[in-house]
């Protein structure tokens, strides 16, 4: 189906040639064609797994946005990332959380995750920058196990996972590269910023060239590492092309100041509004964030930051250990998530008419890793094509069925997604 | 023992973890004994723009994350420490500050001439970054090389921002960015290893030892194509190993601490109200580990002194946290381990470093003695324990340790939970449990929490041999030449930037062997025979 009214937003500016900030542009796109139009999927993720007493201790944090949210209940993963019934193994239960399949643990184990199929494929998402990865603070290494692993949520594909940022001035960096903050319409940076992206760029040619009269002379195991580079290369300058072709560079959407703060709390709440900003300018429409890397052993996690914890080991072991610690951690990030969804919902467009949520951990409790009773929150009417303020039973569905029916939502109808899938599960879209 | 994934040193707890064969990240089997295509990793980056240009504060965050999972997982491992999508923009940024500091503060020594009357503006920038190629490159520009850096520049109105620009594409070049071997001439022969040039040899001995750049000492045997004989090699690694400003931001710092584990003490955290002292002491345990192993190498001492050394280098704090006489001054410095009396430490099993890193938060934990002894047993003893089975591991999750018990009565009922584990804790949990008069932070205590008497004594896995103490379990395992394997196989790794494969390790145990035979081994002899290797001096050919 044609639609004529989808004007990108580059030939638009091109046309008008003054500055003006996506808000605007979006009201101008009829409402009720966007409707049953998702246009934005964000994934949010913690680890541990909820309390022992289940989702019904932690989601009252989510109160303040619940109308607009859908509490799938009870799922089961059947594909988790280790031989059933050890502990350790799955440590990094989002591996088939978002691939659908049992990686064996090991990066060549892996599938396309469902936030790349979605950033690929769906109709309403592709053509914005992809592959943004975010999350507060990675994880130290884990005992023999894959630090890649424990902290990518988002996979290209086999061996090939999307590394996370965690500092927040490189994240606002490379969102909001070529709408740097500032007054619009300022000849004199427009000028300076011009020339540096121009040599940037010749810079940039020479690399190029310097990759390409080497690349002949490696063998072929080599030549993969280097075509990663070169494609890193090709793909920034495309970027900078992109941005030199505006008519103006500074002030097309009002970025925010880059973001300082070091401790965990300040980069989280920093990424959060990063990445509500990435969806308000139209920079993105397909984000992860984790809140922790897989398990998040060590002490500055929970301990640092949850008011009321007591203790010094950190949230990982309390979830084996101690409920009690292990229940303020997870209401504490459930909290945080509120505060980022009233963001989305009250900043300069309601994002949450337009977005889809999903706000999840792999294991249902941090106790014993188990992998039925997980429930996942889907937040957001995703452009009309959720239904929200309710509960689902899922009476034991694969977790994967809840993927096909996202995927449904946002115009992928019978995408095949993971392995082990029955269905779409009934009562989320309209 | 695989191709591919490599020997497994140290092993570990978790099932499926790491170590599976073809897991790494190039698709397909990678050819044995072959080092891959190296990327600087962040230490040797900055290391190398510190030498280069005269870099300082160069943001840590900004230069690629260095991966590493499997193996030995050092951050040499060049199949693992790759560029990710974002990299190339980082990167740019990074090499846009170094630059610009750089020229703007007289040229790093490259500025050798202005364009003027007496040179032109073409040949002063061909002088000019042939000088700097050299360096950046670790090895003379070829002359196309030349042609296309100097055009670049000639295609800026500005000369030196036409030079400034051409020096930001030599920092993102790969042969800049990248230890590059290039074996095309050898795979073209058809033959199935390529012989290090002498400069690849360079950047091979410099980063192994330093994480940096060979400095012109390297760079002018290169060029007189000296360095790989035999006597030049030889007195080239002492001199880099003499250099301890040097081995101390590479080989000596980066080393030890990915060995034994204590590289993330930073991340390692006590109870707070009861261990007040540690979380100020951290910096100074990690620079105390690290001083043993410079030393040892600088002073070309037995390689068992680590475990057997009765001084260390402390600081005045971490000298009262240990109970010694305290040092004048600030710094470090060198202090006789108990010169009278029981010795309470000797080498670094005894150093707050390994003791802290590898133990809980909280006192009297059973996993602490557990972890502990694993370390002891895997990476000092070269003998790992096998990971656990299901079955082991759904007892152990039954198991609750009983708080009136100590330590040793709990890990002992641990041990009697049914399936192998009996017989598997009796490989490591004496280690842990002979180290049990140091408390998580590694502090000495003859008692535990409830004031009962510490017992350090047990039985030594494999020799059978009786323990009594700490420091008399380090002379027990300083007598083996286990540690001597095990160090080997990690400095070989390190140095060779791969997993060790298995004609490694037979060339690793050969050495190990015959310095034995003859006496202790040295640090220098063995760093010497290592790189005098085939394995060091050769790349095998990989696929085309």
């Amino acid at each position: 189906m044609k639609r004529s009214w989808q004007i990108p937003r580059r030939t638009f500016l091109k046309g008008t040639g003054v500055s003006i900030g996506l808000p605007l542009l979006n009201a101008m796109i009829p409402v009720k064609a966007r409707a049953a139009s998702p246009q934005r999927m964000l994934f949010l993720w913690h680890p541990n797994g909820v309390p022992r007493g289940g989702p019904d201790t932690v989601l009252p944090q989510l109160d303040r946005v619940k109308d607009y949210m859908t509490v799938v209940r009870s799922m089961t993963h059947a594909y988790h990332d280790g031989p059933p019934g050890v502990n350790g193994a799955n440590h990094c239960g989002f591996e088939s959380m978002y691939t659908g399949v049992m990686t064996g643990h090991t990066p060549a184990g892996y599938a396309r995750t469902i936030d790349q199929i979605l950033a690929h494929e769906a109709p309403g998402l592709k053509g914005k920058m992809l592959d943004l990865a975010v999350i507060p603070e990675l994880g130290p290494a884990l005992k023999d196990s894959s630090q890649i692993m424990c902290n990518a949520l988002s996979w290209r594909g086999p061996n090939d996972p999307v590394i996370p940022m965690s500092s927040p001035a490189d994240f606002f960096k490379k969102i909001f590269q070529g709408v740097t903050p500032g007054a619009a319409a300022d000849p004199a940076a427009e000028q300076i910023e011009r020339l540096r992206l121009t040599e940037k760029r010749t810079v940039l040619a020479g690399v190029s060239q310097e990759v390409k009269s080497l690349k002949g002379k490696l063998g072929a195991e080599d030549r993969v590492k280097l075509d990663e580079y070169l494609t890193g290369v090709e793909g920034l300058d495309k970027q900078v092309t992109a941005i030199l072709g505006k008519t103006q560079i500074i002030g097309s959407c009002k970025a925010p100041a880059a973001q300082a703060g070091n401790d965990y709390v300040a980069k989280l709440e920093a990424l959060q509004s990063l990445v509500v900003k990435a969806f308000e300018c139209d920079i993105a429409r397909v984000i992860s964030l984790m809140h922790a890397p897989a398990a998040a052993f060590g002490p500055s996690f929970g301990a640092k930051y949850v008011p009321g914890f007591t203790g010094s080991q950190g949230w990982h072991p309390a979830s084996h250990d101690n409920d009690a610690m292990h229940t303020l951690v997870v209401q504490w990030h459930y909290k945080k998530v509120e505060e980022m969804m009233l963001q989305m919902k009250n900043g300069t467009e309601n994002l949450l008419e337009s977005t889809l949520v999903s706000w999840g951990t792999g294991i249902s409790k941090g106790l014993s890793h188990a992998m039925g009773g997980i429930h996942n929150v889907l937040i957001g009417k995703g452009g009309g094509a959720f239904k929200t303020g309710q509960n689902i039973a899922s009476n034991n569905a694969p977790l994967v069925n809840l993927w096909a029916t996202v995927l449904d939502g946002f115009g992928l109808k019978g995408r095949s997604f993971g392995k082990g899938g029955t269905g779409i599960i009934p009562g989320i879209l309209t | 023992m695989t191709p591919g994934g490599g020997m497994t040193p140290g092993g570990g707890m978790t099932p499926g973890g790491g170590m599976t064969p073809g897991g790494g990240m190039t698709p397909g089997a990678l050819t044995e004994g072959r080092t891959l295509l190296r990327r600087l990793n962040r230490r040797e980056y900055t290391n190398t723009v510190r030498d280069l240009l005269g870099a300082t504060n160069v943001p840590q965050d900004s230069l690629p994350v260095d991966w590493v999972s499997k193996g030995f997982g050092l951050d040499t491992s060049a199949d693992e420490i790759r560029l990710g999508p974002d990299d190339p923009d980082r990167l740019h940024d990074v090499a846009a500050a170094i630059v610009k500091t750089a020229l703007d503060s007289g040229g790093a020594g490259y500025l050798t001439c202005t364009p003027g009357s007496a040179t032109d503006r073409a040949t002063c920038t061909r002088q000019i970054l042939t000088g700097f190629l050299r360096k950046a490159f670790r090895r003379p520009a070829t002359p196309d090389e030349l042609t296309r850096f100097t055009t670049v520049a000639a295609g800026i109105t500005d000369w030196k921002n036409g030079i400034a620009v051409a020096m930001k594409i030599a920092l993102l070049s790969p042969q800049f960015l990248f230890q590059v071997v290039d074996d095309s001439a050898a795979a073209a022969a058809n033959q199935a290893q390529h012989r290090l040039s002498d400069y690849e040899l360079a950047s091979r001995m410099s980063y192994g030892l330093w994480s940096s750049m060979p400095d012109e000492t390297l760079l002018g045997l290169a060029e007189r194509k000296e360095l790989s004989k035999p006597g030049v090699l030889a007195a080239q690694i002492d001199r880099m190993l003499k250099d301890g400003a040097k081995t101390r931001t590479g080989i000596a710092s980066a080393l030890p601490g990915q060995w034994l584990g204590y590289n993330l003490l930073d991340q390692v955290e006590k109870n707070a109200t009861m261990f007040k002292q540690f979380p100020a002491l951290r910096g100074a345990m990690k620079d105390e580990t690290n001083a043993l192993f410079e030393n040892v190498l600088k002073e070309n001492l037995p390689v068992d002194e680590l475990l057997t050394a009765d001084y260390s280098f402390v600081t005045a704090s971490l000298a009262t946290f240990y109970g010694l006489p305290a040092p004048g001054g600030s710094a470090a410095a060198r202090v006789a381990l108990n010169p009278m009396g029981q010795p309470q430490r000797r080498g670094l099993l005894t150093h707050g470093s390994f003791l802290a890193a590898h133990s809980e938060s909280e006192p009297e934990q059973i996993r602490t003695p557990i972890v502990r002894g694993e370390y002891v047993a895997g990476k000092l003893a070269c003998q790992a324990p096998p990971a656990p089975g299901v079955a082991d591991l759904a007892l152990a999750e039954k198991f609750k340790a009983d708080p009136n018990l100590t330590l040793r009565q709990n890990l002992d009922n641990l041990g009697k939970i049914g399936g192998s584990c009996a017989a598997c804790h009796s490989l490591f949990a004496p280690y842990g449990l002979a180290l049990e008069n140091y408390d998580v932070s590694g502090k000495w205590r003859t008692a535990d929490d409830k004031n009962r008497p510490i017992v350090a004594a047990g039985v030594m896995p494999g020799t059978g041999k009786p323990i009594e103490s700490a420091v008399q379990l380090a002379g027990l395992l300083a007598e083996d030449t286990k540690l001597e394997s095990c160090l080997a196989g990690y400095l070989a790794s390190f140095v060779l930037g791969r997993n060790v494969a298995p004609k490694d390790q037979a060339l690793l145990d050969e050495i190990v062997q015959r310095r034995s035979a003859m006496g202790k081994l040295k640090s220098t002899e063995l760093v010497v025979d290592l790189l005098s290797s085939d394995a060091f001096l050769a790349n095998a050919i990989g696929r085309r």
